[in-house]
C-alpha cells in the first residue's frame, strides 16, 4: 500500500466492479463506498481486501450492525498500517453506538489497568466481544458479557493499582483520568 | 509461564487464557491473568512485545508475550521441586 489506502483502493478494480453494481451511479471515494453501502460491499469488495492485506479469513455476521463494527476496524486498521492517526468512524457511516463494548466498562478497566497492559486488556475484551457477534450471539448478550468480563478483570487490577499506588494514589490517579 | 511456551510464539492475553482454561477448566478474567503477567515481567522472568494489527481483532494490536532465559531456570526450578516434593507420596492414602 502506498499513500491513503482508500485512495489506493478506489483505483483498484473491485472497487471499479463495485461501482459497476451501483450503475455507475455510486460514490467516487472509497469512505463514501464503504460505509454508505456496507452491507453490499461485504461480498464483493471486504473480503478480498481482508484476504490481500491481512491473509486472514474473516467471518461476518448477517447483522448489518455487525457488519458496519468490522468495516470500522478495518477502516482505522488500514489507516493505522499507513501511519494515519485513527479516526474512531467515519462522518459518512451509518453506524449504531449499540454495536460497540459498553464504553462505561472500558472506562472502569482503563481507570484501574497499569498503562502497559491497558490497550492489551481493553483489546482482549474486544477480541472476546468481536468472536460472541461473529459467532451469531445478539449485540445485546455480548455486551452484556462483556461487561461481565470487565467486572471481573477490574478486580485484580484494582488490587495491583492498590498495592502500586496506594489508596490515596488511586483515588488521585482515578480523578486525573476523569478530569482528563 | 506453562502455558507461555505452549502457546509460543503466539501467546498473548486471549491465547493465554484459552490454554488455563482448556487445560484447567478454569475461566480466569484477563484482569487476572494480565496482573500475573505483570508480575512475572517485572520479575525478568518473561517478556513481552506488541504484534502487528489483524483484522479478526479490530485493528487492535496483540501483546505477546515470551519466557526469558531467566524465566526458564525459574521455571525448571519450581517443576523440578514440585516433582522432589510429590515423589513417592501417595494422595490417595493422605489424612483427610
Amino acid at each position: 500500500l502506498i499513500g491513503d489506502p482508500f485512495a489506493t483502493f478506489a483505483e483498484g478494480p473491485n472497487c471499479a466492479q463495485y461501482r459497476k453494481k451501483l450503475d455507475g451511479t455510486g460514490p467516487q471515494t472509497r469512505e463514501q463506498i464503504d460505509f454508505t453501502k456496507s452491507a453490499r460491499c461485504i461480498g464483493g469488495v471486504l473480503e478480498p481486501l481482508v484476504e490481500e492485506y491481512f491473509h486472514e479469513i474473516v467471518t461476518f455476521n448477517k447483522k448489518e450492525v455487525a457488519q458496519n463494527v468490522i468495516l470500522l476496524f478495518l477502516y482505522d486498521t488500514l489507516r493505522a498500517s499507513q501511519g494515519f492517526a485513527k479516526v474512531g468512524r467515519s462522518p459518512t457511516l451509518n453506524y449504531d453506538r449499540e454495536s460497540e463494548p459498553p464504553r462505561l466498562a472500558e472506562f472502569l478497566v482503563g481507570v484501574f489497568a497499569k498503562k502497559r497492559y491497558r490497550v492489551a486488556i481493553l483489546s482482549d475484551l474486544g477480541e472476546d466481544f468481536d468472536r460472541d457477534i461473529t459467532a451469531g450471539m445478539s449485540i445485546s448478550r455480548a455486551r452484556w458479557r462483556y461487561r461481565a468480563a470487565a467486572l471481573r478483570s477490574i478486580g485484580p487490577q484494582a488490587y495491583a493499582a492498590l498495592k502500586r499506588l496506594g489508596f490515596v494514589g488511586l483515588v488521585f490517579e482515578a480523578a486525573r483520568r476523569w478530569i482528563g | 509461564m506453562l502455558a507461555i511456551i505452549r502457546r509460543h510464539p503466539n501467546a498473548y492475553g486471549v491465547s493465554i487464557r484459552d490454554e488455563i482454561k482448556a487445560r484447567t477448566e478454569k475461566d480466569y478474567s484477563f484482569g487476572s491473568i494480565y496482573a500475573a503477567l505483570e508480575r512475572l515481567e517485572d520479575r525478568g522472568l518473561i517478556k513481552s512485545r506488541e504484534g502487528e494489527a489483524t483484522a479478526v481483532r479490530g485493528g487492535r494490536k496483540k501483546l505477546y508475550f515470551t519466557i526469558t532465559g531467566s524465566g526458564q531456570f525459574v521455571l525448571r526450578a519450581s517443576l523440578s521441586a514440585v516433582d522432589a516434593m510429590r515423589d513417592g507420596v501417595d494422595l490417595e492414602g493422605a489424612p483427610a
